[in-house]
């Protein structure tokens, strides 16, 4: 990569971090919120409602999604959740493009490869 | 248990996260255990809100320049191995050995670091062949010392060796071990203080995302611990990853060693109670 090139790809590793991690804590925030307005408490328990578990997360991660609409404010904590893990999985992925388009292979080839252990480790349990 | 002071508590802990490169789950499970929280449910929550520092905290310090992606891709390999492994090997270790051997894994890193307390940059060494392929250098422009710093690294396949440890304690034990992979990075790789900080936040971001994917599926994530935790960690290693570039390495090892000192205290503490 060239010291430009470079200092775009820093850039949008960035954007990508800031972008995903402020989705992610806004939707949290007004999850808690929403929580707190319909129970009135901040309280919470070990109850299954409040569990958040599943053999595939990506498999997961559609399912909330496609059930957004009719969000309760602990599946809307749980999406905020979501959005945070994937910001971190999609941090991955844009460093594995841009050294791709910067012609690295090297670092092409590593950062593809932390991509797919990152993939497998959230599918196959 | 209360969202409101779990988000409370995980504010400062996540700016002091992200000043020392630890990720701040090595400070968070103790602190959730003593407030009456399932060991288990601490660990899994805590992953999360590592993830949560390492973004906060990398978002700052890459677009700053001061992370040094390609050795953070590089280290990352062994990292996301060792906490996949260590993570499965979890459900058959006994935890009170685990904190002995944190506690002695810490230990390193502090007897270390303590060897090079007066060292404000690390000296210049010879690269090696593979780190010269591997494009092991990088250059950022230190506020504190008010001039651009370049670097170049070399050992890496000893330093990926010591990933590979740092990533199997990460998922056996539901931590970022930050302390370790700073040491291995200033020690072995000769990385200066702050780019091993942030470039130690930027790998645990995707250990944390491997060993949370196994305790996801362990069944152990609670949304009422993880969320607040995530929310509050996120702010405050976002005030840290803006910070750091304004304190010099020396402040940085010092803050370093106050913390790595009161988390072996606490993992003998654990051991020796169980």
């Amino acid at each position: 990569l060239t010291v430009r090139s470079e200092k775009v790809t820093k850039s949008e590793i960035s954007e990508v971090l800031i972008g995903g991690l402020a989705v992610s804590v806004t939707v949290e925030i007004l999850g808690i919120l929403a929580y707190y307005g319909q129970s009135g408490t901040f309280n919470f328990d070990y109850s299954p409602q409040w569990q958040m578990t599943g053999q595939n997360f990506f498999a997961y991660a559609v399912k909330l999604l496609s059930s957004v609409a009719i969000a309760s404010p602990t599946a809307l904590m749980a999406l905020g959740i979501v959005l945070l893990m994937m910001t971190s999985y999609a941090r991955v992925f844009t460093t594995v493009l841009y050294f791709l388009f910067g012609k690295n292979l090297i670092y092409t080839v590593i950062s593809l490869f932390v991509f797919l252990l990152l993939t497998i480790a959230l599918i196959v349990h | 248990m209360d969202i409101l002071l779990i988000l409370l508590l995980s504010a400062p802990i996540g700016f002091l996260g992200a000043l020392t490169g630890l990720g701040g789950g090595s400070i968070l499970v103790p602190v959730l255990v003593a407030l009456g929280v399932p060991v288990k449910y601490a660990i899994a929550a805590s992953m999360v809100s590592i993830i949560a520092t390492s973004s906060g905290s990398g978002a700052a310090s890459v677009k700053q320049g001061i992370s040094n992606v390609k050795a953070g891709m590089y280290l990352a390999i062994y990292t996301v191995i060792g906490a996949v492994i260590g993570a499965t090997l979890a459900g058959y270790a006994d935890q009170r050995l685990l904190d002995f051997a944190f506690a002695g894994f810490l230990m390193t890193s502090f007897l270390g670091l303590r060897n090079h307390f007066r060292e404000e940059l690390p000296s210049a060494r010879t690269q090696d062949n593979l780190a010269r392929r591997l494009q092991l250098e990088g250059a950022y422009y230190d506020r504190a010392l008010k001039k651009d710093v370049q670097y170049k690294l070399s050992r890496p396949l000893l330093a990926g060796g010591g990933m590979l440890i740092a990533g199997l304690a990460a998922g056996l034990l539901g931590i970022g071990a930050g302390a370790f992979k700073v040491s291995v990075q200033e020690h072995v790789l000769r990385m200066p203080a702050k780019v091993s900080s942030t470039t130690s936040n930027f790998i645990i971001g995707m250990t944390a995302l491997a060993g949370a994917s196994v305790y996801f599926a362990s069944g152990f994530l609670y949304i009422g611990l993880a969320a607040p935790m995530a929310v509050g960690t996120a702010v405050g290693a976002l005030v840290g990853g803006r910070t750091i570039n304004r304190l010099t390495n020396k402040t940085i090892k010092v803050v370093f060693l106050i913390t790595v000192t009161y988390l072996i205290v606490q993992m003998l503490y654990n051991g020796v109670a169980g």
